[in-house]
């Protein structure tokens, strides 16, 4: 385990461009039947390739990232990378990075990274996907949402009050993010 | 076959048409002297494996449910599972194995996964 992490003023990857590899048996292959497939190794490697548009202060920080903190890619970090639909934490290490590229004022790098272990989904949530696919999982988790509302907030408060209870959280929102700051502002002034 | 054979989830679409394609594999073996009209010749493989080349556009859930059928179901591959093929024109359930597999970079939402099987019956 590493409690070395990725900087957060890296962000994250872009989405074109991203993939990640699956791991695969070996095939031993006949002449005159189907083949067969072995895995000889307990661990395989997989490897993520994602794309990064950086500014100048977020690629000086990268290079320091990669030189000090991982040890010109020696040391291994955590990294939250996305597995199918899930964002879940990696523990990777940086096993290439190609050439920095200008990209108008930005620049384009792009990183392989290994990972050991892929962090896929749970038995159960599989199987509630093998029951329901993609489409109608989407649908239930819209309508929880819906029901979680319903029973948070229209019941217990009713339309015209949650209405009430909206319209003043956005006027506390707009009090404290924008003309709180321009007051104390003028105040120095 | 037995119930517990692995099947592919009917919840994962099946392959896209374009780029699909299907090859008998029959691999001959035919004598070079041509001793009369008709030279001897038979089909090396005792039963003929055939391949198909296809590919997949999956979502993020069903990327998902790929990832975990994929190392939990057919162990990176090992193992034959049954699966729609179309071969010749019809879509018949037949036993198959992933012998290559590639994924793509994610694309306009979806995940490419362009593979390569042997289908046997």
């Amino acid at each position: 385990m590493t409690d070395l992490r990725w900087p957060e003023a890296l962000g994250q990857p872009k989405k074109n461009g991203y993939s990640y590899s699956l791991p695969m048996a070996r095939n031993v292959s006949k002449i005159n039947g189907p083949s067969g497939g072995i895995n000889p190794q307990h661990k395989t490697i997989e490897t993520f390739t994602v794309e990064y548009l950086w500014n100048d202060d977020q690629l000086t920080r990268f290079q320091q990232f990669r030189e000090e903190e991982s040890a010109y890619g020696e040391s291994w970090f955590n990294q939250s990378l996305k597995i199918g639909f899930d964002f879940s934490d990696h523990q990777v290490r940086l096993l290439s990075v190609e050439e920095y590229q200008t990209d108008s004022v930005y620049w384009r790098v792009k990183v392989e990274l290994e990972c050991f272990r892929l962090n896929i989904i749970d038995d159960a949530t599989a199987e509630f996907l093998l029951q329901y696919g993609s489409q109608e999982t989407l649908a239930i988790l819209a309508a929880a949402d819906r029901y979680h509302e319903t029973m948070n907030w229209l019941v217990p408060f009713g339309a015209t009050e949650l209405d009430r209870i909206l319209s003043q959280s956005h006027e506390y929102y707009q009090t404290i993010n924008y003309t709180l700051p321009e007051h104390e502002h003028w105040s120095k002034q | 076959m037995t119930e517990a054979v692995i099947v592919w989830p009917d919840v994962l679409p099946v392959w896209k048409m374009q780029g699909y394609s299907h090859n008998p594999n029959l691999q001959r073996v035919t004598v070079d002297e041509k001793l009369g009209f008709s030279p001897g010749a038979r089909i090396r493989q005792k039963v003929p494996v055939q391949i198909i080349k296809a590919s997949l556009e999956l979502d993020d859930l069903q990327k998902s449910l790929f990832d975990w059928w994929w190392l939990r179901k057919v162990y990176k591959g090992a193992v034959w599972f049954r699966a729609p093929v179309s071969v010749s024109g019809t879509m018949a359930v037949k036993r198959m194995r992933i012998i290559d597999l590639n994924t793509g970079s994610y694309t306009n939402n979806s995940w490419p996964i362009s593979l390569q099987a042997e289908v046997y019956d």
